[in-house]
């Protein structure tokens, strides 16, 4: 989270009173929230440049009826209506273009909307209405690169309703068109976009089995008899197993935590063919009769993951509520029939993940049992490394590097500097020479770890100290300092302190570098 | 009288909570808000909030900073707007 976000909105409405509270509201910063409004006729005028150079967030909310102005009509003549479409795609397209030559902060591009448009009621070919919104949509979503979004506000005003969207009263008076509803979905929108951006996400989610992932119980009911496919009750589960994979597939630790037979368990992975979540899927099995506390806090040291950072699922009211008294900071749910899957929104997503790295982290989970057998069968730790043979690669960092190295910094809390990267500054420190970025790879003899961490370094000052938790205990923070006092002599390292990283400020301290703080995050 | 008071009360917590503007006492509900840092963006955000915690709608000929510049002006318009209020639903 940066000090003093910066938020600009771009709109050609009426938005500073109504948008303005929600957003503050949405992010709890109170004065650490700065906003602006800017009207989007005057984006290009000099003075509006510093403000969307300096901005860390650019909401852009255009108004369809707004923009078309007195030529609000749909056409029959079918090539004057493409050519006025083509006309609008351009209009956007240059202004995203224009908006991408000054804006170093992500952009947030709210696409057109039409549902309060009277011709519905009047033409017989509603469809034309909806294509006059839905081409320069398509054409802008086409045309919006990786690190900004395009979010589907018909999918926002579908979601409150369309008699519940808009506001005749505020929109004659002062031509804000939307009411209270929207707007506290679009301040929502724009901090769940936030948090995607710098990754700020639960990281694992620990799930029962009996009557979370199937219905019934397996001990009691027998693998024939538990309910799990695509009719009746078993659908729920199945449906439920289908959003956990793809919660996997964009990033999610799954594991599982349950009160049975270990062997019953995994028959049902290996056995049921309902199961659409299978054992490679897990990371961590925890099935035993102990207390499901300690199994959650066993689960949180094994994979290295705050507990902060979990959300456990379990349909007994019991041990949700157990969890929530030991460990206040896990997110717990309980699961029901009806569940609310609006509870998930705790997940900030990336939609584009790269999924050979994810398979690449369960494969590591998996192995770190081999790796605790190793370690318990060692003399020592020099032992246990020399067994290891961890392998540590620094290599100077290339572009197509960037995306992991940023959701590095952005995810790591423990053994990081604080220093958080966006893809954008990483490709602008690049462009400008500034500094030298390596990235760190890491392998063992039981996986490849793969890209793990990342170090820059500014003349003699380290600038950014990056590695991620699950590479730690292996001697790779020894070996990433070692290499930057032999080949760039450090003298001092810049810190930023994001509550879990005390520790290496101090293990800095002790191996003589000065710490250069940059207050706390 | 006392709803008169809680009327006034109510109308400063709503002007105070705008961080744009001086701090305002309940002794100086005639004092201009344009010189305490009130624009047309306070305004309206002082409107609608006012519209929303009394349940009323201020007619439109009132929607100008002139006519609600100081803590009384928004009081007698709160006062007025909830009378109408009260006699459009006993109707």
């Amino acid at each position: 989270m940066k000090n003093n976000l910066f938020i600009l909105v771009i709109s050609n409405i009426t938005t500073n009173p109504f948008l303005d509270l929600k957003l503050r509201s949405a992010f709890c910063f109170g004065e650490k929230c700065i906003t602006r409004h800017l009207l989007l006729s005057d984006i290009y005028a000099a003075d509006s440049k510093k403000a969307l150079v300096d901005a860390h967030q650019i909401i852009v909310l255009i108004n369809y009826c707004e923009m078309i102005g007195k030529s609000n009509f749909v056409s029959t003549d079918e090539a004057c209506f493409e050519k006025k479409q083509e006309m609008l795609a351009s209009e956007l397209q240059n202004t995203y273009s224009y908006l991408k030559t000054i804006c170093k902060g992500q952009i947030v591009w709210f696409g057109l909307e039409s549902n309060n448009n009277a011709l519905k009621y009047v033409l017989g070919n509603t469809y034309l209405i909806t294509k006059s919104i839905n081409d320069p949509n398509k054409t802008l979503y086409a045309t919006i690169n990786n690190d900004d979004v395009f979010v589907d506000l018909n999918a926002i005003i579908a979601e409150v309703g369309i008699n519940n969207s808009y506001s005749y009263k505020d929109k004659n008076r002062w031509n804000a068109i939307y009411s209270n509803e929207i707007w506290e979905k679009i301040a929502e929108e724009v901090k769940k976009q936030y948090n995607i951006f710098i990754g700020s996400t639960k990281k694992c989610i620990i799930l029962d089995c009996d009557n979370v992932l199937w219905g019934g119980t397996i001990a009691e009911d027998g693998i024939e008899n538990i309910k799990l496919g695509q009719y009746g009750e078993g659908r729920i589960f199945s449906e439920f197993q289908e959003l956990l994979v793809s919660l996997y597939k964009h990033g999610v630790i799954l594991t599982v935590c349950s009160k049975n037979d270990f062997n019953d368990i995994m028959r049902v992975f290996h056995e049921h063919n309902g199961m659409i979540i299978k054992e490679e899927h897990i990371s961590c099995f925890m099935v035993n009769w102990e207390p499901k506390v300690n199994n959650i806090q066993l689960i949180s040291d094994k994979l290295k993951i705050d507990l902060d950072s979990i959300v456990f699922v379990d349909d007994s009211l019991f041990e949700i509520e157990t969890a929530k008294a030991f460990f206040p900071q896990i997110t717990a749910f309980l699961f029901e029939k009806n569940f609310n899957y609006s509870l998930l929104s705790c997940f900030n997503l990336k939609t584009k993940v790269c999924y050979h790295e994810i398979e690449r982290r369960t494969e590591t989970y998996k192995t770190d049992t081999l790796r605790e057998e190793l370690k318990n069968s060692s003399v020592d730790f020099s032992d246990y490394l020399k067994k290891l043979k961890v392998n540590i690669e620094l290599r100077t960092a290339t572009s197509s590097e960037y995306r992991r190295i940023s959701e590095i910094t952005q995810r790591t809390n423990r053994c990081t500097n604080g220093k958080r990267y966006t893809v954008e500054e990483l490709k602008y420190n690049s462009g400008n020479n500034n500094g030298n970025l390596f990235s760190v790879y890491v392998s063992d003899c039981f996986s490849d770890l793969g890209l793990v961490g990342a170090m820059e370094v500014c003349e003699k000052t380290v600038t950014l100290f990056s590695l991620s938790c699950r590479s730690l205990g292996r001697g790779v923070e020894e070996r990433m300092i070692d290499y930057l006092l032999e080949l760039f002599d450090v003298r001092e390292i810049v810190f930023c302190n994001t509550h879990k990283n005390e520790w290496l400020m101090e293990w800095f301290d002790k191996k003589g570098i000065r710490i250069k703080n940059q207050g706390v995050e | 009288m006392s709803d008169i008071y809680q009327i006034q009360e109510k109308i400063l917590e709503i002007i105070n909570q705008n961080p744009e503007l001086d701090e305002i006492k309940p002794d100086q509900i005639d004092l201009d808000l344009s010189n305490i840092g009130m624009d047309s963006i306070t305004f309206i955000r002082i409107v609608v909030e006012l519209e929303e915690t009394f349940n009323i709608e201020i007619p439109d000929e009132f929607l100008l900073i002139p006519e609600m510049n100081t803590v009384e002006k928004m009081m007698n318009i709160v006062l007025a707007a909830t009378e109408m209020m009260s006699e459009s639903i006993s109707e």
